[in-house]
């Protein structure tokens, strides 16, 4: 039976700066003459009651460009981490369940991909890719899924061991029906944790991307502000609204959802705990 | 005499959904010191709750109400914080299930865990203990037992881990919930001995058991539950020469040396109890009194009873 | 044979060779390796079979190799060597559908009922799953219908299937773990302490359930206990694990009333204490066994045969002949 949910300080803190890009991206659905004035396009001024946020380098309104890079920034965030955690998912139960040779194959894949430094791949991949945003979601896609399948695979070899499972191949069940309904089922606690763990640093490194300029200009999101605040002179300026609004909106996004993860993660871990374990 | 623990009218109520279990219908029971308490009962009558309850680990859904004395102090209304290091230190429990165990740790680990956690026992020492304590209880190898994980020993010997994990501390007073299951007699006697022993070191004792043989035993007293209910709670002798309640003589009537009869009648529901005495549907000397009210407890020389029989 | 009907007389029970043997092993063994050193030999060369009709009991102190040898009989672990037939086919060269109706012919029960069932399903459904699987019923009225009235001959009630496995009690679970394998109507059911977690009397309850049971549809069970009581008054013949090998087996009344081997009389008398075995002993017993001679260490003891169903190893008896 579900019990009521109580959450930790932690985790509704992280609750709250999710809610809030969330309702960041709500908001920029919104008509335009809503939240931002279009009608002073002055480069660089400052924050005003016409422009909330200032205004940017070829005069466009912060507030609006934030608002439609949360959308951006979100969209990467959830597409990668969504094909990341397939994969990760994918390989993790199969390497796990399957073991032998398939486990061994998989498993060194999985480790060559752990100790490839992700970073400076990603920027050689995503150079050579190109800049469109299809290219980061899946640069960030292929390189994010390792530790997500070394865990899944731990929880699935746990599974695959389990007295339960050997009873299940008495009874006459296959081995595809109990990855689906038995594996599946038992290691989505941690997929889930991951799942919101990996948003996070989907927009972590999202906004890496783009900040050095590797992100798609044509959708620009937190990062490519950055970038453009970087490349533009804003600095120069010393036009602080055009980088610290976005610099504030990747921290608390990527901490909001590190923070729901990890109370997802031990919440989860308590469950599974087993009572041997009090002290 | 002193009581160490004492159960004040503890009811526990599961939620869940619309449906309402009630797993314990207000339990007064003190444990005193220096004695072992044998608890058995009908399966499914809250004898797991009940020590769960002392050792606050009941899920989210119960609804606790009532009082559990522990050196005077409430374990429930304590902060939990506090309860818990209080509890850590002081009880120790022999669990019911095997799931218990961590199937990624060597057993060894979570025999010596509680020592190595609240008596500051150093890794090596706790090894050297629990392959020590492995071998008293009759293990043939005893290194290859602490050094095997879950999957890789037999019922008996999991057991034997279990009980060890309840013996590997000090510990005031120690709870065991089945102790005896799937072990032979030999170990069974073996158990016994080290509850003998391990007596001698802990204040008191509460023993759950379905092994009515091995309860008496090792037991003082013996205090039988029904469906969440106390039914009796009388000294171990008495208990198995002269049961007082219906329900314990019928019990007594259904081990296999005497006939192997089981009780007659449904085994009750615990989400649409029978109303008054549960057991008065299956009991053979029911009267018009027993389907309507819940008979009070009564002292009859010495017992605790609670059968209108008596009242 | 003669098995006390537990009404009080003794009812003649059909001798054993002229009924079908329904499962049989030969000479298996498994070695379980260690991934780090070393391997640990738990069933050693055990012939048995099982037929039907037939209430065989297996007894023997703790780590001697029960749970394993019913594993290999239900078809859940290889052995090392040796071979498992079902209906006189060996179970590694079954094709798909003779392997599917193994699986529903023979129903293996657990030792560890907390275990044995999906911790993240609903009872029910684990309960349902078997059927579901076998497609034994036509829909779903008809599945709730059998579920609901397998698991009331145990005692459970539907609410208690809506909970997941963590939210009964331990007997609870057993009850439930017993009713998942009876669902399915087996011809063999191979049952590793299935009563281990109940009280008394919902023990009695289920035993009988299981004896009437197989009184009504034949059916062969292989009863892995503890209980000696137990295996006494229900069994027809009893074999004796110790170590890894059956070192005495016979109709349960020959055994019950006079063991032949050391280790059997010890195990009754309640004298038997685990000490440390000699483990190059040829015989287990070795070290304990007070009747022990020069031949006991250095040679394994065959098989005396003594009548036609009743087998004892041990030199003591073997050597007059
Ligand atoms: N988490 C839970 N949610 C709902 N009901 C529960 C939960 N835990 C236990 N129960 C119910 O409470 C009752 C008492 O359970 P408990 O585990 O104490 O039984 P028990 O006396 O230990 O029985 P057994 O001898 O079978 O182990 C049972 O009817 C059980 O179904
Ligand atoms: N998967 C495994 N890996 C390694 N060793 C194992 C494994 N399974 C069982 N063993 C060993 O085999 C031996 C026999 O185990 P088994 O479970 O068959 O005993 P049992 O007779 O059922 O005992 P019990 O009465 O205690 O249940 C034990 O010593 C155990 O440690
Ligand atoms: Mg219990
Ligand atoms: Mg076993």
């Amino acid at each position: 039976m579900k019990s009521v949910y109580s959450p930790t300080k932690l985790e509704t803190a992280g609750i709250t700066a999710v809610f809030a890009v969330i309702t960041m991206v709500a908001i920029s659905f919104f008509p335009e003459g809503w939240f931002a004035s279009t009608s002073s396009p002055m480069p660089y001024s400052p924050p005003s009651s016409t422009n909330l946020l200032g205004t940017n380098d070829i005069g466009d309104d912060v507030l609006r460009v934030l608002l439609m890079g949360s959308r951006v920034s979100l969209f990467i965030g959830f597409l990668g981490a969504i094909v990341s955690t397939v994969i990760g998912t994918l390989v993790g139960i199969f390497a796990g369940f399957m073991g032998g040779i398939v486990d061994e194959v998989l498993g060194s894949f999985t480790d060559l991909f752990l100790v490839v430094p992700a970073l400076p791949l990603m920027i050689v991949m995503a150079a050579y890719l190109g800049q469109s945003f299809l290219n980061v979601v899946l640069v960030i896609g292929l390189l994010w899924w390792p530790t997500t399948a070394r865990l899944v695979r731990a929880r699935a070899r746990q599974i695959r061991g389990s007295q339960f499972v050997e009873g299940l191949f008495g009874i006459g069940a296959g081995k595809l029906y109990v990855v689906i309904r038995h594996v599946l089922p038992n290691v989505w606690g941690v997929v889930l944790a991951r799942f919101v763990l990996a948003v996070s640093s989907s927009i972590l490194l999202e906004a890496g991307l783009s900040f050095i300029g590797l992100g798609d200009p044509q959708n620009p999101s937190w990062g490519m502000m950055l970038h453009f605040a970087m490349t533009r002179g804003a600095l120069l300026h010393g036009a602080w609204w055009t980088f610290v609004p976005p610099g504030i909106c990747i921290s608390l996004t990527s901490l909001g959802f590190i923070l729901l993860g990890m109370g997802m993660e031990s919440r989860y871990r308590s469950r599974t705990r087993s009572i041997g374990e009090i002290g | 005499m002193g009581s160490l623990i004492e159960f004040v009218d503890l009811k526990v109520i599961f939620h869940m959904g619309g449906m309402q279990v009630v797993a314990l219908r207000g339990v007064d029971l003190d444990l005193r010191r220096g004695e072992v308490l044998g608890v058995l009962g009908e399966s499914g009558s809250g004898k797991t709750v009940l020590i769960h309850a002392a050792f606050r680990l009941l899920p989210e859904n119960a609804k606790v109400s009532g009082k559990i004395l522990y050196q005077g102090k409430d374990l429930l209304s304590m902060d939990r914080r506090r309860a818990m290091r209080l509890i850590g230190q002081n009880f120790s429990l022999i669990p019911q299930g095997f799931g218990a165990l961590n199937p990624f740790l060597k057993s060894w680990l979570q025999i010596s865990e509680r020592p190595m956690e609240h008596f500051g026992v150093g890794k090596e020492e706790g090894h050297r203990r629990a392959e020590f304590l492995l071998g008293t209880m009759g293990i043939n190898q005893p290194s290859r037992t602490a050094n095997s994980y879950r999957h890789q020993l037999s019922g008996g010997m999991l057991q034997r881990v279990l009980v060890a994990m309840g013996a590997s501390g000090p510990s005031q007073v120690v709870f065991l919930d089945e102790p005896t299951k799937g072990l032979d007699e030999g170990m069974k006697r073996l158990v016994v001995s080290l509850l003998k022993k391990a007596r001698e070191r802990s204040d008191a004792m509460m023993v759950v058991s379905h092994d009515l043989g091995f309860l008496e035993e090792v037991s003082d007293r013996i205090c039988v539950m029904y469906c969440g209910d106390i039914l009796e709670v009388s000294k171990v002798r008495e208990f198995f020469v002269s049961p007082r309640h219906p329900y314990s003589s019928a019990l007594l009537n259904s081990l296999p040396s005497r006939g192997l009869k089981p009780i007659e009648g449904e085994i009750p529901s615990m989400v649409s109890p029978p109303d008054g005495c549960r057991f008065s549907p299956r009991c053979r000397q029911r009267d018009a009194r027993c389907a309507n009210k819940r008979p009070p407890m009564k002292a009859v020389d010495d017992v605790m009873v609670r059968c209108f029989k008596y009242a | 044979m003669m098995r006390s009907d537990l009404s009080g007389h003794l009812t003649e029970v059909q001798p054993s060779p002229g009924r079908q043997t329904l499962i049989e092993c030969r000479e298996v063994k498994k070695r379980f390796r260690y991934a780090t050193k070393g391997s640990f030999l738990a069933v050693d060369g055990v012939s048995l079979s099982i037929k039907r009709g037939e209430l065989l009991a297996v007894i023997g102190e703790s780590g001697s190799g029960k749970t394993t040898l019913a594993k290999i009989m239900a078809g859940l672990i290889q052995p090392t060597s040796g071979r498992v037939f079902f209906e006189g086919k060996p179970i590694t060269s079954l094709d798909r559908r003779e392997r599917l109706n193994f699986s529903r012919k023979v129903q293996y029960i657990p030792q560890y009922p907390d275990l044995a069932l999906d911790p993240s399903w609903y009872i029910y459904d684990s309960i349902a799953e078997p059927l579901r699987i076998h497609r034994m019923s036509s829909s779903r009225e008809e599945e709730l219908k059998i579920v609901r009235s397998v698991s009331a001959r145990f005692g459970l009630s539907l609410d208690q299937l809506r909970r997941k496995p963590r939210d009964v009690s331990g007997g609870e679970l057993q009850r439930a773990v017993l009713a998942r394998s009876m669902a399915l109507n087996p011809e063999v059911l191979i049952a590793d302490e299935p009563t281990s977690m109940l009280d008394p009397s919902t023990q009695a309850r289920i035993v009988r359930l299981i004896l009437d049971a197989q009184r009504e549809l034949g059916f062969a069970v292989l009863f892995v206990t503890h209980d000696l009581q137990l295996a006494r008054v229900i069994s027809d013949s009893v074999c004796v694990m110790l170590g890894g090998k059956i070192i005495e087996f016979g109709s349960a009344q020959e055994i019950f009333s006079s063991p032949l081997h050391p280790y059997t009389s010890s195990l009754f008398s309640g004298s038997t204490f685990a000490g440390e075995t000699k483990d190059n002993a040829a015989c287990p017993f070795y070290s304990q066994c007070n009747l022990r001679a020069e031949i006991c260490c250095n040679s394994t003891p065959p098989e005396f045969n003594i009548g036609r169903f009743r087998g004892v190893r041990c030199w003591n008896l073997g050597q007059p002949h």
